[in-house]
């Protein structure tokens, strides 16, 4: 009868204990790769390899989302706004939105998929397989080797990925404004000059580094903490890819609280 | 990892950042080496101005909104922009700030000042900043007009208040005692028309009585005209100065009887001070009258020695040779 009463309390209680250990691992992890700056040696050969990994391969599958939210970015704000609002308004969404809201977060989120599920399965399967030991017994720094080149390459990659998403998208949703809604382009630039403040830009860029960073580091954490076989290497690829998305929206809710 | 993969992370990276810049700068109205002048204009205050919006002359796009201060004087707003090089300006331009539509987006418009006669500019220190005002937006007049919807609730209420049932039966009273005095009006009209019609015709006759007085009168005016013309007129005129000198010498004469008169007064004063005196003394019994008055034998004596005087004036009349005799030589 008492374990009964106590079950969901001691749920919650071994939850929140779990997430803070989760959260002080993550902390450490954090750390101990900014410590790791100074093993350049180490990192410094990987990065434009991880930049590549991280970046370049996810060009395609960021400038594919973008180019459909533009496109449904620009078909909705027309059929919002008709009848009410002046058309050139669908320049000021398209643009508000691609650069605010969309753009860093609809990459964030397929990066976190893509870049956050590979880190962790890669690093996982090196835990489960022993390779990270073999390198702690080599005196070999595991996370400058691992997590640092990764991280790096996330935090500069994001950014890029994000500012070839968001002119894709503003660029569909240009052409999708011109082809079917016979809007004309004054009309669309009008929209998109209107509003517009350098500060977007900024905004942009913070929440996609800041996306880098955490896709990159949850990934790395999960992966370096993978018990167990392959399905260790599975689990861990899941949680980090949900771990990483509900953060990047905690992120985007909390920059959008903070920055604007 | 080879070379062309390398290239292209760099490629990615190097598009990245052009798109960023040129986007960043496009969409804040670069110009592209366009050449422009930096104008600046004073505003008591700007409204939803923000930094690139449209600056604007007759309607067409010149320029835009660079920078917006506060002066530090504290009184002023300080608008900084660039219009293209070339472009003429108004005689006595000012900037007026507006709302370009219903949406918040605003735009500055160069306009000659004399378009806003009634528009109060603040005037700025220096020759080459312009004055300028901001518009009222769509809030603020919002805002008016829902101040002015709330004062028409309150007229209302207080109409619907004071235009209760009572009201409307002592409006209906109001009315039939309207409709009464109306009617006695119409009486009093009638009546005081048909006495307006005697007075009327009456006046009419006074004029044609004045009307012939009126013609009498140009007939005297026309004798007298006839009468200057004859000289009539001098010579009565020289009588009458002759006759104005006869009673300046009447009135001298007069003066000099008035004299006259005044010193005769005196002595008649001075007679009667004496006859008073006398009037006491006889009053007194003293002297003769006195004992005349007082003493009836010596009335009688009187009384007697009278009708003798009477009997002798008598027989004087009758026989004055008796008494008078004259004799020239």
């Amino acid at each position: 009868m008492t374990e009964r009463i106590l079950a969901p309390f001691s749920t919650i209680g071994r939850r929140a204990v779990a997430l803070a250990a989760g959260i002080g691992r993550w902390g450490m992890l954090t750390a101990e790769t900014f410590r790791s700056l100074r093993h350049v040696d180490v990192w410094g050969r990987l990065l434009l390899q991880q930049m590549a990994k991280i970046g370049l391969d996810s060009v395609p599958i960021a400038v594919f989302i973008a180019i459909f939210t533009g496109i449904v970015l620009s078909l909705q704000a027309s059929y919002t706004f008709t009848g009410a609002v002046p058309l050139y308004f669908v320049g000021v969404l398209v643009g508000k939105t691609m650069m605010l809201e969309l753009g860093p977060v609809l990459t964030g989120l397929a990066l976190s998929g893509r870049v956050g599920a590979n880190i962790a399965a890669e690093i996982g399967t090196m835990r489960v397989t022993e390779q990270i030991d073999a390198l702690e017994t080599m005196a070999y720094p595991p996370v400058a080797y691992l997590v640092l080149p990764r991280v790096l390459a996330g935090i500069i990659m994001f950014p890029v990925v994000t500012a070839l998403a968001i002119a894709v998208g503003i660029g569909s949703g240009w052409l999708t404004a011109l082809q079917l809604l016979d809007m004309s382009t004054p009309e669309f630039v009008r929209g998109l000059t209107l509003f517009f403040e350098p500060f977007d830009v900024t905004f942009a860029f913070i929440k996609a580094t800041s996306f880098g960073f955490v896709v990159t580091t949850i990934g790395c954490l999960f992966g370096f903490h993978t018990r167990g076989g392959a399905e260790g290497v599975g689990t861990s690829t899941t949680q980090a890819v949900v771990v990483s998305s509900m953060s990047i929206l905690v992120l985007d809710a909390f920059w959008a609280v903070t920055l604007l | 990892m080879n070379r062309t993969r390398e290239a292209l992370v760099g490629l990615v990276i190097v598009v990245a950042a052009v798109v960023t810049a040129v986007g960043v700068l496009w969409l804040q109205g670069a110009t592209w080496g366009r050449p422009q002048v930096e104008m600046e204009a004073v505003f008591d205050e700007v409204g939803l101005v923000r930094s690139g919006n449209a600056v604007k002359l007759r309607g067409v796009q010149v320029g835009r909104v660079r920078e917006i201060t506060v002066d530090p004087a504290g009184d002023l707003v300080r608008v900084r922009f660039r219009i293209d090089e070339g472009v003429t300006l108004p005689d006595q331009p000012v900037v007026v700030l507006s709302p370009e539509s219903l949406f918040g987006d605003w735009q500055a418009e160069i306009h000659p000042r004399t378009r806003f006669p009634r528009v109060r500019f603040p005037e700025p220190r220096e020759a080459d900043v312009l004055p300028g005002h901001a518009l009222p937006d769509i809030s603020q007049l919002t805002a008016a007009a829902d101040e002015i919807s709330e004062t028409m609730l309150v007229l209302t209420e207080r109409v619907g208040i004071a235009f209760s049932e009572d009201t409307a039966e002592n409006i209906a009273s109001l009315i039939d005692n309207i409709e009464d005095v109306t009617t006695q009006l119409a009486t009093l009209v009638e009546q005081q028309a048909a006495s307006f019609t005697e007075v009327t015709d009456d006046l009419r006759q006074a004029t044609q009585g004045i009307g012939s007085a009126a013609n009498q009168a140009r007939v005297t005016l026309e004798r007298v005209d006839g009468l200057l013309a004859r000289d009539e007129v001098e010579s009565t005129l020289q009588d009458l100065a002759g006759l104005t000198a006869n009673l300046r010498g009447l009135s001298a004469e007069m003066d000099g009887t008035n004299r006259e008169f005044r010193e005769l007064a005196a002595q008649v004063e001075s007679t009667f001070a004496k006859v008073e005196g006398m009037l006491e003394v006889v009053e007194a019994g003293d002297g003769s009258l006195g004992r005349l008055l007082h003493d009836p034998g010596m009335a009688e004596e009187m009384e007697g020695a009278v009708t003798e005087l009477q009997l002798l004036l008598a027989d004087i009349r009758e026989n004055p040779r008796r008494y008078v005799r004259l004799s020239i030589f």
